[in-house]
């Protein structure tokens, strides 16, 4: 009988292997004769450590590039489309989670996906081949997933902060040191015409600098939006994460439960002995996964607050921008009104409104603030604690 | 004789074929034939240019710095019109002529509104109290007008 097992268990170890490869290869990258993968091909093959929380992927080779004649596309746009196309080579790498990375042209790829498996699929057009590629992956631990989804939250919360900012901000430095000569001019000059085509020029600069920048509005806008999208694929992350402890933790329950009615049953010593070992097995697996379940869910609610509190936050910057271009405007008016009207002053008159100002930058400011201080949330989580 | 007109076809077809051949690889010359021009030699020795390194680019800023750095400004250029208004602003006279022009017709005093709107919002208010001023005139007007001719008509009946 126990030969039997052992001849069953050895037959089973490579079939199982080889049911669940962890690396793929086509064309030169698997020593084909030609050195290039076949015209028409449809492969689908899925890859899997089986257990792994996490897989590091591993993507190099080169195949037709479908976007070397779309050179003014975005190049991820160009990849989203090629699910549609069919005169296409195209390789598409999709994690347990459905989320898809496209690829074609010259790769060299390494990222993390969630879950223990992935599924490649490749295609090839009916002209036109390459080298091919090979796809492989790495198991990683439960921490390593974590880690990698705080540290890209923290680098994309950088980036959505200081969103479009750089330019903006050494316009306005350079124009405030035109201005506090120029005040220091105003102050000391005697007659009108001496300053006033200077303050006049002032105003125009700074009119085309707030509308210069308001005009930004669209481009930082969709930069935030796409980094929203990025905090909204890592909360599929989080969330897939939490669905799978879950699952786990119905199996550890069940497991939990026949083993406290086994026990209940038996009556030999030394064997009760054995099933309560299982049984503390399983209960501290069951409080381990609820304390793990926990801290995903803090971890996913965290993410979720964040993203209502960006998605604010954008707006107020929208409001400022507003703010910009309409002063840009009344600001040029204002010039080109004391220009027209012999140089005369009164066009200056309650031309700023400081007050509307000082609440956007307050509202600006808080909003920020707020965002930082879950920024420092994120900082101190670990997988074992978020506060 | 027969094959004369046939002949003079295949001929005419030949001609006009190898035409649009010629056309054809005339424009659209194959990869092979494709003449690339001389690089030109240069006569003297390349000069050696030292570049000199790009200015430090400005790093990024968070939003509460840039509107930090806004509000200076607009104080800074607060400060500066108030200073320059003390000093230079001409007297209650002579200000815009918006406010010496009560007996515009409504439609005028709508366009000069319209005008100077964009320059202040006190400004929008203070046409706007003109034009209500204006309406309240015409109807002003046109009750003084009906009474007069009502106490005419009273006259004549008497």
């Amino acid at each position: 009988m126990s030969h039997l097992k052992i001849f069953f268990i050895l037959w089973f170890i490579p079939v199982w292997v080889c049911a669940n490869p962890s690396s793929w290869a086509l064309g030169k990258y698997a020593n084909s004769d030609s050195g290039h993968y076949e015209n028409d091909v449809y492969q689908e093959k899925l890859l899997k450590i089986p257990a792994a929380q996490g897989l590091e992927v591993t993507l190099e080779g080169k195949i037709e590039n479908c976007c070397q004649t779309l050179a003014n596309e975005n190049v991820a746009k160009c990849c989203q489309r090629l699910k549609n196309k069919r005169c296409c080579d195209f390789i598409i790498i999709r994690d347990e989670s459905n989320q898809e990375h496209i690829f074609t042209g010259q790769i060299q790829e390494k990222f993390e996906v969630i879950g223990a498996s992935i599924v490649v699929i490749f295609k090839s057009d009916n002209s036109t081949t390459d080298e091919g590629f090979r796809v492989s992956i790495a198991p990683r631990l439960i921490v390593d997933v974590f880690n990698d989804i705080k540290s890209q939250l923290l680098t994309v919360l950088d980036t959505i902060l200081k969103q479009g900012t750089r330019e903006i901000y050494a316009k306005l430095t350079e124009h405030l040191k035109q201005l506090e000569t120029l005040n220091s001019k105003v102050k000391d000059s005697q007659q009108v015409e001496e300053v006033l085509k200077e303050v006049v020029n002032a105003l125009i600069t700074l009119g085309q600098i707030y509308q210069h920048s308001a005009e930004q509005r669209e481009k930082i806008v969709n930069l935030y939006q796409e980094q929203l999208k990025i905090i909204k694929n890592l909360r599929i992350k989080t969330n897939y994460k939490i669905a799978s402890i879950k699952k786990e933790l119905i199996g550890y329950s069940v497991q939990l439960k026949k083993t406290q009615v086994k026990l209940s049953k038996m009556t030999v010593e030394v064997d009760k002995q054995e099933v309560q070992l299982s049984l503390d097995s399983y209960q501290k697996h069951v409080q381990m996964l609820n304390l793990q379940e926990s801290v995903w869910q803090h971890f996913y609610e965290l993410q979720t607050s964040l993203e209502i509190k960006l998605q604010e936050h954008l707006k107020k910057i929208e409001i400022l921008l507003y703010f910009l271009k309409i002063s840009g405007k009344i600001y040029i008016q204002a010039a080109n009104v004391a220009m027209l009207r012999d140089m005369t002053v009164t066009a200056f008159d309650k031309l700023t409104d400081l007050t509307k100002l000082q609440k956007i930058v307050t509202d600006i400011s808080r909003s920020e603030q707020e965002i930082q201080q879950d920024a420092e949330r994120i900082k101190r989580a670990n997988v074992y604690e978020v506060d | 004789m027969q094959k004369l007109p046939v002949a003079i076809f295949f001929f005419s077809f030949i001609l006009t074929l190898s035409g649009v051949i010629y056309l054809m690889t005339k424009n659209n010359p194959a990869p092979d034939s494709v003449e690339t021009p001389p690089v030109a030699e240069s006569e003297t020795a390349p000069q050696t240019t030292v570049t000199p390194p790009p200015p430090a680019a400005e790093p990024a800023r968070y939003w509460s710095e840039l509107t930090a750095e806004l509000l200076k400004v607009e104080t800074t250029q607060a400060q500066m019109l108030a200073v320059l208004l003390e000093k230079y602003a001409p007297p209650a006279e002579k200000l815009p002529k918006l406010l010496q022009i009560p007996t515009s017709t409504p439609i005028e005093v709508q366009q000069l509104v319209d005008e100077f709107s964009v320059v202040s919002t006190s400004w929008i208010n203070v046409g706007q109290q003109i034009v209500e001023l204006e309406q309240q005139r015409q109807k002003l007007i046109d009750v003084l007008t009906e009474k007069s001719r009502s106490q005419k008509d009273f006259s004549e009946v008497k």
